[in-house]
């Protein structure tokens, strides 16, 4: 029937879907999500070099994912990092695959132990100023040597931002595509954790220094609220809120050190009228019960390696659940043993609204999955009643 | 003493377009700056 639509009701249709599951009001069928990023690129015959000079050469590439495969609604529609944004500041955070076909960080977190009073006590100037002239050597520059530097990164981050603003609005006009990954919130603890201390340093400090890991994490918080409503934030597309941190933390951890910022930041999100996509990434079978102090219907929590069943039981109720399609089926498995899977998996999760299907990741490279199993599983889903 | 950033941001606002609300401009490079940031 979609074919017979205009662009406007054929996007307000997959949108109803997809907020019939935030809502868990019930909706026509189960919306189906494509959560693809540099992927889109390999799916185009394209790589890296073809598109690295001309950032709106990424568009046509997500416009043949989404003319080609069956789906609801995208994750997103453009490359949010872009490498080149920090070369004039001489440092590569971001940089481009060998084989020419994904985008890849590498850690970028500098903060040393003795500077937890700066970023508690003095946390704006610390995360706006020293934080930038640790981690960008051409800052220290003198003028206009550093100012030229900056107004280079400045340039390229305004290329991205005309893709950020511009390809969803296409999207939407061109092919009535939703795209439900709007501005990014990294919580405090994941912010502390990536983008100051690393990952080993912080587990070291969880031990020597539990205070200042609680102290800077609430010091953060207000920076981080602020900055994401810096700009109005729509009702549509939601926060998109990947998380790190949980899979590696102990139960006990996770309660003392994630929780309490973590909790507070949805609150805040939540009475401000914004509501969440939530990537949960690794597992998180061992904090789910956690969740359910979560403002009810705020949260689409995608899960990755959690028990999508055992998710569905515990937070179900209360928070949208999106995933169920695991790549390694996809990439590995036969179309109807696919087929079966995704069967199994809307059994148990689309009773009672509230749920999305995905795939467990976000597809990245060329060979993450056989592409043709995803069209095969999308197209069952999408006539499953 | 440590060097301040805040002068060479706010001179960014100078390469937007004139037309651009002051707002807007403003949070065109707070949100560079926090992109940087984190």
């Amino acid at each position: 029937m979609e074919a017979t639509l205009t662009t406007e009701a054929l996007y307000n249709q997959r949108l109803a879907r997809v907020e019939g599951a935030m809502n868990h009001t019930k909706t026509d069928r189960i919306p189906v999500l494509v959560m693809a990023e540099t992927w889109v690129l390999a799916y185009a015959g394209k790589k890296i070099q073809d598109i690295q000079n001309d950032p709106q050469k990424e568009l046509p590439c997500f416009e043949k994912m989404w003319k080609e495969i069956p789906m609801d609604v995208s994750f997103t529609g453009y490359f949010a990092r872009e490498p080149k944004m920090y070369h004039s500041l001489n440092t590569e955070p971001y940089f481009y695959s060998k084989d020419g076909t994904t985008i890849q960080s590498r850690e970028f977190a500098y903060m040393q132990a003795e500077d937890y009073p700066a970023i508690i006590n003095d946390t704006k100037n610390y995360f706006y100023n020293k934080n930038l002239l640790i981690k960008y050597p051409a800052l220290n520059l003198s003028y206009p040597q550093d100012a030229e530097a900056l107004q280079k990164s400045f340039f390229e981050f305004l290329g991205v931002a005309q893709k950020i603003m511009g390809n969803p609005v296409i999207a939407k006009e061109k092919w009535g595509m939703p795209i439900i990954g709007g501005s990014a919130y990294v919580n405090a603890f994941d912010t502390l954790m990536d983008f100051f201390r690393g990952l080993p340093q912080m587990f070291s400090d969880l031990r020597r220094r539990p205070q200042d890991v609680l102290d800077a994490c609430e010091a953060l918080l207000p920076i981080l609220i602020d900055s994401l409503f810096i700009m109005p934030i729509p009702p549509f597309p939601y926060i998109l809120m990947p998380v790190h941190a949980p899979t590696y933390l102990t139960r006990a951890q996770f309660e003392k050190f994630f929780w309490p910022s973590f909790k507070k930041a949805h609150e805040e999100i939540n009475k401000r009228g914004a509501k969440v996509f939530m990537a949960m990434e690794g597992c998180w079978d061992h904090v789910l019960d956690c969740l359910t102090d979560l403002p009810k219907d705020s949260i689409i929590a995608q899960v990755e390696a959690t028990d999508i069943f055992k998710a569905k039981d515990i937070i179900g109720k209360d928070i949208g659940i999106a995933g169920g399609m695991p790549f390694a089926l996809l990439k590995y498995g036969t179309k109807q043993e696919c087929i079966d899977h995704a069967k199994k998996v809307i059994d148990h999760c689309a009773p009672g609204g509230g749920y999305i299907f995905t795939t467990d990741r976000v597809a990245l490279a060329g060979n993450d999955f056989n592409v043709e199993n995803l069209i095969a599983v999308n197209e069952f889903v999408q006539n499953y009643k | 003493m440590e060097k301040n950033l805040d002068q060479i941001f706010a001179d960014l606002k100078k390469v937007l377009p004139p037309d651009m609300p002051d707002f807007v401009q403003d949070a065109m490079v707070g949100i560079f700056r926090f992109l940087l940031a984190q």
